[in-house]
C-alpha cells in the first residue's frame, strides 16, 4: 500500500494525531495511498502558512466544519488557498447533495456561534473584572 | 415621612393627568401609568404635568417645614471645598463606565454601530450634557435633599438609606416600562447615591456621579449595540443592571465610603 502513494511531502492533514479521529483519518490516508504531514486543529494557522508558501498542495480535513471554522476564525486565508488551487479533501463529506451540504454548513455555523458566544462571555467576565478592579484602585489611590 | 407622603402625590397627579387626557381623546382609562398609550399630540401635556408635579413637590416640602426653597436646598450646596466633589464623582463614574465599555468592546459583548444620520446624531449628542445635569439635579433634589434628608430625621441612618434607595428604585417603575429585571441595578444605584449624600452631607458628589452616568449612557447609546447576555452587560441604557454593572456600583460605593469617611 505504501508503495502506491499518490502524493508525498505536499499533502497536509488537519487532525489531532492522538485524538479521537486519528484512526479514521489514518485509514482514509491508507486507502487513498497518501502520506501526509499532520497538523492539529489548533495549529491550523501553520497549515495556512504552508499553503500560502506553496509547501502544501493538498489539504485533508476530517469534516467540513473544521475548514469552515478555520475560515470564520480567520485562521485560514481561503482566498489565497483558492488562488493556489489547493486540493481539498474530507474524511467525512456530505457529498454532492446540496441539501446535505447546506445542512453541514448550517450545523457548523450554529456550533461556531455557540462556541464564539461562550468565548465572548468568558472573556467579557475576565476583562470586566480587570476593568472594575482597575477603576477601583485608580480612584482609591488618587489624591482627593 | 412628610417627604415620602409628598412624593406619593406625584404618581397620583401623573395618573390623574393621564386619565383626563385619555378621556379627552376618547380612549379607555388605564390602571397603569403608561404615556405610550397617549396620542402623540397629548404626550407633551402629560410630560408638562409630570414635571409640574415634581416642581410642586420640590417647592412644597421646604415651605411645609417653614423654610424658603432657596434657603433649604441651598444648604446642600456648600461652597467650602465641596464643589470639587462634583468633578470627583463625575470622573469616578466616567472611569468605571469607560473601562467597562472597553472591556465589553474588546470581548465582543457590545458592538460599535452608528444608528443615526450625522445631523440627527449631532442633535442628540448636543443635548446630552445639559439633559444629564438637569436629570441629575432634579432627581438628587427629590430623592436625596428632600426624601433622604427627611428620612434621616425619622429613621436610624441605615434604615433611612435603605428606604431612600428602595424608593429611588421603585420610582423608576411607577410608569409602565419595557424591562423590570433592571430593578436590582436601580436599587444598588440608589444605595450608591444615598451613601454619597450621607457621607458628604451635600449634593455635589451625588450629582457628579449621577450626571456622569447619564452622560455616558446617553452619549454612548447611539453608537453601541449589546450582543452579550443581559445578565452580564445589561441592556439599552441599563448597563448597570447586569452583574458587572452591579459589581461596579458596589465597588464605587466602597470607594465613596472609604474616601469620604463612611457613616
Amino acid at each position: 500500500m505504501k508503495d502506491n502513494r499518490q502524493f508525498s511531502g505536499n499533502v497536509g492533514v488537519v487532525c489531532d494525531r492522538h485524538g479521537a479521529e486519528a484512526a479514521r483519518t489514518e485509514s482514509y490516508l491508507d486507502e487513498a495511498g497518501l502520506s501526509a504531514r499532520w497538523y492539529a486543529l489548533r495549529d491550523l494557522d501553520e497549515a495556512d502558512r504552508d499553503v500560502i508558501a506553496g509547501r502544501l498542495e493538498t489539504v485533508i480535513f476530517v469534516r467540513w466544519r473544521d475548514l469552515l471554522e478555520g475560515i470564520w476564525n480567520g485562521e485560514v486565508s481561503f482566498d489565497r488557498w483558492q488562488e493556489r488551487r489547493v486540493d481539498l479533501r474530507f474524511v467525512e463529506s456530505p457529498g454532492e447533495d446540496e441539501r446535505a451540504c447546506l445542512d453541514a454548513v448550517a450545523r457548523a455555523w450554529f456550533r461556531y456561534q455557540r462556541a464564539r458566544r461562550r468565548r465572548q462571555i468568558a472573556s467579557g467576565v475576565i476583562l470586566s473584572l480587570v476593568a472594575i478592579a482597575a477603576a477601583f484602585l485608580a480612584i482609591q489611590l488618587s489624591p482627593r | 415621612m412628610t417627604a415620602l407622603a409628598l412624593l406619593l402625590v406625584v404618581p397620583l397627579i401623573m395618573w390623574s393627568t393621564q386619565s383626563v387626557l385619555l378621556w379627552r381623546a376618547g380612549l379607555p382609562l388605564q390602571a397603569r401609568i403608561n404615556p405610550r398609550q397617549l396620542p402623540r399630540h397629548l404626550k407633551r401635556y402629560n410630560r408638562a404635568a409630570t414635571q409640574t408635579a415634581f416642581g410642586i413637590v420640590l417647592l412644597a416640602y421646604p415651605l411645609i417645614r417653614g423654610q424658603s426653597p432657596l434657603s433649604y436646598y441651598g444648604d446642600f450646596f456648600p461652597l467650602d471645598g465641596h464643589p470639587w466633589e462634583l468633578l470627583h464623582g463625575f470622573a469616578a463614574a466616567v472611569l468605571y463606565l469607560a473601562l467597562i465599555y472597553v472591556a465589553w468592546i474588546a470581548s465582543g459583548n457590545i458592538r460599535f454601530r452608528v444608528r443615526d444620520e450625522p445631523a440627527r446624531l449631532a442633535r442628540r449628542l448636543a443635548g446630552v450634557p445639559v439633559m444629564a445635569f438637569l436629570v441629575a439635579f432634579v432627581e438628587e433634589l427629590l430623592f436625596r435633599a428632600m426624601l433622604l434628608a427627611d428620612l434621616v430625621n425619622d429613621l436610624p441612618l441605615v434604615a433611612a438609606v435603605a428606604v431612600g434607595a428602595a424608593v429611588f428604585a421603585v420610582a423608576h417603575y411607577v410608569r409602565s416600562v419595557k424591562r423590570y429585571w433592571t430593578f436590582g441595578g436601580h436599587l444598588v444605584l440608589g444605595l450608591l447615591l444615598c451613601i454619597a449624600f450621607v457621607c458628604t452631607q451635600s449634593l455635589w458628589l451625588p450629582i457628579g456621579i449621577h450626571a456622569a452616568g447619564v452622560v455616558m449612557l446617553m452619549g454612548t447609546r447611539p453608537f453601541i449595540r449589546y450582543d452579550g447576555p443581559a445578565w452580564l452587560v445589561g441592556a439599552s441604557v441599563f448597563p448597570y443592571a447586569g452583574a458587572v454593572g452591579i459589581a461596579a456600583l458596589i465597588l464605587l460605593t466602597c470607594n465613596i465610603w472609604s474616601l469620604y469617611g463612611g457613616l
